[in-house]
């Protein structure tokens, strides 16, 4: 309040200038609570307000209005100003000699960067597959030597057949040779894990004249522990019979 | 207004009569019509709302011993008397606490309005019921008053002058900023209550529901 003239100064500002007590006329016409909320009343006036509202609720929900509305048109002024400071600020920067170069070259290299970048990484994974693709390949097109060939026959009864046999010690290939009972001129395998995850599936097998059926399994296909085998004979629509063979694949033995 | 300023004295007389009496009703009266205002200024005193309620609890305490004592010597002048108690007792704390730091007369006074300024305490609905105020305003010009009315430090004739508003304009616009202001505050406030109300009852139904059906199913 000391920042302002006295009260005998300020002839056109609404004000309580008459001594004594305040009342709510004089409060409402000079706008007391206003000049309260914002200092503006003198250390008199103040004073005389005070000890009015001190027991007046309807001067204290006033003066709270009040309050409030300073208090949020700080704020939203605030607010507004940041956004405006902001945006002036990006502004300035564009304005300065070179900044649109700068701020465009900048745009350009993320809108190439980006792209670039992802690309790279696909380019990379797929390098990755063509590479693993060419080894397999390499691998597959070996004469393959001392291939183990596994026979496997149905019990008699249906009774599930149990096979074990170890991994190789250097990745190769396996072959089964099935006999199947004479049922069908074609079959279907299925090869499922334990918990009878399909891995493997095939239609129209044909045994051979020897009445056998070879599947070929590389080695790297596997990993230690049961496995199932089962050979359906008929077209699928038909399906004459099956018959299920039970793997237990061992850990590869050591090199004596 | 003498009549109206009469009838106050005469109220705090008879109040204070009452208290020396020994009339423990009186005592709480006067409380129940000091307390909120004694707040409020002390509020606008410390800035600091807790401290402002210590201060109070300790001016009530003061205020009841010395009428009980018969210490208030112009009990026509009881709210002068709690004003100046409130703040004496204001002062000594700050004499005592270097939480206050060197205050002038000057800074005394921005610490009164410095809640404008605290700007933690500000919370986004009333910039939300103000800006809402804002665009009902219907004049720029009123808008530009109330912004540099309440957050500038210019002198009310000059923003009139400035603005080109009648001194009587000046004042219809900020009272009826803060009544509507008010209003919807009001509003708002009734809003969350019929919200409150409405979430209350669904749960009660949801319970009742949930009771039934576990009553329905246990048979």
């Amino acid at each position: 309040m000391e920042n302002h003239p006295p009260s005998a100064d300020r002839s056109s500002s609404p004000e309580p200038s008459s001594p004594g007590p305040l009342n709510h006329a004089l409060i409402e016409k000079h706008d007391v609570v206003g000049l309260y909320v914002t200092g503006r009343l003198t250390p008199d006036d103040s004073a005389r307000f005070e000890e009015h509202y001190l027991d007046c609720p309807e001067c204290i929900a006033e003066i709270q209005a009040a309050e409030r509305l300073q208090r949020g048109l700080s704020r939203a002024v605030a607010q507004d100003a940041a956004r405006v400071g902001l945006g002036k600020m990006i502004a300035r920067a564009l304005g300065r000699p070179g900044m649109a170069w700068v701020a465009m070259a900048a745009l350009l290299s993320v809108a190439v960067g980006l792209p670039t970048f992802w690309m790279q990484g696909r380019i990379a994974s797929l390098e990755e597959r063509l590479l693993q693709a060419h080894v397999d390949r390499s691998i597959a097109l070996q004469p393959g030597i001392n291939t183990p060939v596994i026979e496997l026959s149905p019990l008699r009864g249906g009774a599930s057949s149990t096979y074990s046999l170890s991994l190789p010690p250097t990745p190769g290939w396996l072959v089964f040779a099935l006999a199947p009972e004479p049922m069908g001129e074609t079959y279907e395998a299925i090869l499922t894990t334990a918990e009878d995850r399909k891995i493997w599936q095939a239609d129209g097998l044909q045994p051979d004249p020897a009445g056998k059926i070879h599947i070929s399994f590389h080695s790297s296909q596997f990993e230690p522990g049961i496995y199932h085998l089962e050979l359906i004979a008929g077209p699928a629509e038909t399906k004459a019979g099956s018959t299920r063979y039970r793997l237990e694949i061992l850990k590869a033995a050591a090199h004596p | 207004m003498s009549s109206t300023v009469e009838t106050k004295a005469s109220d705090y007389r008879r109040l204070v009569e009452r208290i020396q009496e020994g009339d423990p009703s009186a005592e709480g009266e006067l409380v129940e019509s000091f307390g909120a205002g004694l707040l409020m200024m002390l509020r606008r005193l410390t800035g600091n709302p807790t401290l402002a309620d210590d201060l109070r609890q300790e001016t009530l305490a003061v205020v009841l011993t010395k009428t009980r004592n018969g210490e208030v010597r112009n009990p026509d002048a009881l709210a002068g008397f709690i004003r100046s108690t409130a703040r004496n007792l204001f002062l000594a704390d700050r004499r005592k606490e270097k939480r206050y730091g060197e205050l002038d007369p000057v800074t005394e006074h921005k610490a009164a309005h410095a809640e404008g300024q605290l700007s933690k305490l500000i919370r986004d609905e009333e910039v939300a019921t103000v800006r809402r105020l804002l665009g009902e305003l219907r004049l720029d010009r009123d808008r530009e008053l109330l912004i540099r009315y309440y957050l500038g430090d210019d002198h009310p004739r000059d923003i009139c002058r400035d603005l080109d508003v009648d001194p009587d304009r000046f004042n219809r616009v900020l009272f009826r900023a803060r009544k509507r202001l008010r209003e919807l505050w009001r509003k708002a406030e009734k809003r969350k209550h019929l919200h409150t109300s409405a979430l209350f009852f669904v749960g009660v139904l949801f319970l009742f529901g949930t009771s039934a059906t576990f009553v329905s199913l246990s048979r």
